[in-house]
């Protein structure tokens, strides 16, 4: 007679034992439990009959790949394009000079870490260590050491710069508005101060507004 | 446009010259990928209009992050372990998690639902229960029985512990309960399964 434990811990393994997929140690163990236990027979056949439902279901038409396929291309060419747009414009600008490249600098550094994303899904990537954690471990890195702001922004090229702000999925929090003004969060070192960081944002190639935006204020509200 | 020559190299073949950015690789891929991805985020998201744009977020990484992969799984548990966490992303986006009690009017009134299963067919009343259980029981389901994925690489692709999915099945199963004697009953009114049938003997 099989003790109670082991039927609670058979039962719990049944749906993996139905597709297929336990260990052979473990699938003899069932095995052995269900010639004793006809309540787990009959679950087993439940389950069974419900992953049949579930193939079944399945097997209904799936939409042609192609159109994905051809949209997903798109994006990755924009995307591609754009690195490269954004690699031209630093070094064009003679990033080394001044406290300008400093700012610069931060602000695609800043741009790069996934600011969107909720904190849960930050720890998302770390269970898969296959993937490159480099937006997480470069925000947490920044986080000990930085400072938040909040600036409404607007641009002078709208496709280049907020491609860029797109493609590094910095944070927008608002906008854009009539102005064509975004409200974003961005991340600086602690060490830069606000002035060097406004001057810094407003040097930059298609930024043509940068400004603290104001508790209460709205993004469009201030002026130039 | 998916290359013939390709279809016999394997996930991870495919994936290593996706690393060096082969487009034609990456489309063999996609299109390997995009029946079960395609699937399981219809089944995960309940939003069919946003199944293509997660697929799309999800082989865009796949595409930038290739070169990152580092064979300790299968191609496919990885990419589907990026779909899971791009869904519930989406889903967290638009707030439309369901409770995670149960509808519990809709499961009881199964009890009285002869009438109802007859007219709208028991089908879709089993798929009415996935879709009254949580993402995650639903994505347990659905990694289990239809993609065949062992409780080890679920947890692998929901990065959560082993016994965390055996607990979303658990309660999965406990709130489809009602419904799955209704289908073994259905199959043997239609003469698919003989009333004697001696299920000993069946894996």
């Amino acid at each position: 007679m099989f003790r109670k434990g082991d039927h609670e811990a058979v039962d719990a393994l049944l749906p993996w034992f139905v597709n297929g997929s336990l260990g052979s140690r473990e699938e003899r163990r069932v095995m052995d439990h269900l010639r004793e236990c006809a309540d787990c027979r009959a679950e087993r056949d439940r389950l069974q009959d419900l992953q049949q439902f579930v193939l079944e279901e399945a097997e209904a038409d799936v939409a042609d790949y192609r159109f994905g396929f051809s949209q997903l291309m798109q994006r990755i060419d924009v995307h591609e394009a754009n690195v490269e747009s954004m690699r031209d414009v630093h070094r064009d600008r003679g990033w080394q000079r001044g406290g300008w490249f400093a700012a610069a600098a931060c602000l695609v550094g800043a741009l790069a870490f996934v600011i969107t994303l909720n904190p849960a899904t930050d720890e998302i990537e770390p269970g898969f260590r296959t993937l490159t954690t480099v937006p997480v471990t470069g925000r947490s890195t920044a986080a000990a050491a930085s400072t938040a702001y909040r600036l409404s922004l607007a641009f002078d090229t709208p496709d280049a710069v907020r491609a860029a702000l797109i493609e590094t999925r910095a944070s927008i929090i608002a906008g854009p508005d009539d102005a064509g003004t975004y409200l974003v969060e961005i991340h600086a070192p602690a060490s830069m101060t606000p002035d060097a960081l406004i001057e810094g944002l407003r040097a930059v190639e298609g930024i043509r507004y940068a400004a603290f935006q104001e508790s209460g204020e709205h993004a469009g509200d201030a002026r130039p | 446009m998916a290359d013939p020559r390709q279809q016999d190299l394997s996930d991870l073949d495919l994936l290593k010259r996706v690393a060096t950015k082969d487009r034609v690789a990456f489309e063999t891929l996609y299109a390997r990928l995009f029946p079960q991805l395609s699937r399981y985020l219809t089944r995960l998201l309940r939003r069919p209009e946003l199944v293509e744009e997660i697929v799309n977020d999800t082989m865009f990484v796949v595409w930038e992050k290739a070169s990152t992969f580092e064979g300790r799984s299968k191609v496919s548990t990885w990419v589907t372990g990026i779909a899971y966490l791009k869904g519930i992303k989406a889903l967290d986006r638009m707030k439309t998690m369901p409770d995670q009690q149960p509808d519990a009017t809709a499961l009881e009134d199964l009890e009285e639902t002869d009438s109802i299963i007859s007219r709208l067919g028991l089908e879709d009343w089993i798929v009415a229960g996935l879709d009254l259980i949580s993402p995650d029981q639903r994505s347990v389901v659905e990694l289990t029985y239809f993609s065949g994925y062992s409780y080890q690489e679920i947890a692998d692709i929901m990065d959560c512990p082993v016994n965390t999915v055996k607990t979303r099945m658990f309660h999965a199963r406990r709130r489809l309960a009602k419904l799955l004697p209704l289908l073994r009953e259905q199959k043997t009114q239609t003469g698919l399964l003989s009333p004697d049938d001696e299920t000993a003997d069946r894996h």
